[in-house]
């Protein structure tokens, strides 16, 4: 199987980019994806959950081998990789609450919570799957640029595979967010399209309180949720032909947005561009 | 005798210099046999450009092997490659080949085993450029019979 590199190497969307073009900030999206500007700093979020998720990873690579992965030995290697990241980036962005240190601690009780949460009596088929698939619409319509991703892991469960996604969360999520989340959505129209088979699909969320707390949210799809997923898709590409990109002003991601310096500016870069088209 | 000639050019914005482009550019040439349909002349069009472009793309991505298992730099003379090593395929291959098989009634999931099974691959993206012209060409010509 191709890694997930192998398929960014081609035009491509995935979760990330759709749920950034239309739930984040589209100009953010085209900041990154399109104008390919530098992005300011590192969000201490995205550098935390990056070590949270290689440990997370850590631990079902151990259970796939048949071990059970112990809590201290999680707590540990968060700590590592942690001070690891630092070293290498001196970009991150923390603030006068999430420091270095706070973020330590809080890792390490975060692996050590979700340590204790796995269970031993799955069977762990993979962890970090990549998956490519093309994208096609109710009509049967194949769009040319295809859907990659990866899947955090796929357990076997009374014989069912189940792919899961780990998450490291500020507060509880709500009720409905599985429900409506498109991960889910893209996740299990590849699954499904690479395998013929349907499988389930589950959150799980560790939250940051102070005693982190579990939760973990189930969630399905239907043919009909694929099809609006893909329709989204295609409106997302016509929107990028025509640049139609907008800033989502008071968005909950402003505050940490590294594109913060070009979203500034581009009302006046825009409207030059405009009159000097017209 | 019919010729066909192909080329691709494309032009690749040169880093941290503004209104700069290196400009890449490879050509083919090769002899159709006479009494060849309309139909097979524009297919065999098709396959040529889409290798001429497949291989160009390569070049820039230095993605061709170099037989020790580390990646040419780009814009090198082509590699050799082995087994399914070769460009990555198109992703108007991949469209061309599920728009095929969707015509034909053959579910995604069923292209994907066959493709498991005859390639040695995991799916349709990971087919090189020219195990997909193999599978188009079968495509159409199953689609003919």
């Amino acid at each position: 199987m191709g890694t997930l590199n192998d398929y960014r190497d081609r035009p491509h969307w995935s979760y990330s980019a759709v749920n950034q073009f239309f739930n984040i900030c589209s100009l953010q999206f085209a900041f990154q994806r399109i104008y390919k500007i530098h992005p300011a700093f590192t969000p201490v979020a995205l550098a935390f959950g990056s070590v949270f998720h290689r440990v997370a990873e850590w631990m079902f690579l151990t259970l796939k081998e048949g071990k059970i992965p112990e809590a201290k030995s999680a707590s540990d290697l968060f700590n590592e990789l942690w001070q690891r990241q630092q070293a290498e980036n001196d970009n991150i962005r923390f603030d006068e609450e999430i420091t270095a240190e706070t973020c330590a601690i809080q890792g390490r009780d975060l692996v050590a919570c979700l340590a204790a949460n796995i269970d031993p009596t799955e069977k762990v088929l993979a962890v970090n799957m990549p998956f490519a698939v093309p994208l096609i619409d109710m009509q049967g319509n194949v769009l040319e640029v295809p859907m990659i991703g990866e899947l955090d892991y796929v357990v076997e469960k009374e014989g069912k595979p189940i792919i899961g996604d780990w998450k490291s969360a500020a507060r509880r999520w709500p009720k409905f967010k599985a429900k409506h989340d498109l991960q889910p959505t893209v996740f299990l129209y590849a699954y499904r399209q690479l395998t013929g088979i349907m499988p389930g699909f589950r959150f799980d969320v560790v939250v940051k309180n102070k005693t982190p707390v579990f939760e973990r949210h189930e969630t399905e799809r239907t043919d009909s949720a694929f099809h609006r997923m893909v329709e989204l898709v295609k409106l997302a590409e016509d929107m990028v032909q025509h640049e139609h990109f907008c800033p989502n002003e008071q968005g909950f991601y402003c505050g940490s947005c590294p594109y913060h310096g070009a979203c500034d500016n581009w009302h006046q870069n825009y409207a030059r561009h405009i009159s000097l088209a017209a | 005798m019919l010729k066909l000639n192909t080329s691709y050019s494309k032009k690749v914005p040169v880093d941290g210099k503004e209104y700069s482009s290196q400009s890449y550019h490879a050509s083919v040439e090769v002899e159709l046999p006479d009494g060849m349909t309309a139909e097979q002349i524009q297919n065999k069009i098709h396959d040529t450009f889409l290798l001429v472009k497949g291989s160009v793309e390569e070049e820039l991505t230095g993605k061709t092997s170099n037989g020790n298992g580390q990646q040419n730099p780009p814009a090198q003379a082509p590699g050799k490659t082995n087994g399914n090593s070769g460009a990555k395929v198109t992703n108007k291959q991949v469209k061309f080949i599920t728009d095929l098989a969707t015509q034909k009634g053959i579910q995604l999931t069923e292209l994907n085993a066959g493709i498991k099974k005859r390639f040695n691959v995991d799916g349709l993206y990971d087919l090189s450029t020219k195990q997909a012209s193999e599978l188009l060409d079968e495509l159409k010509q199953s689609k003919a019979a």
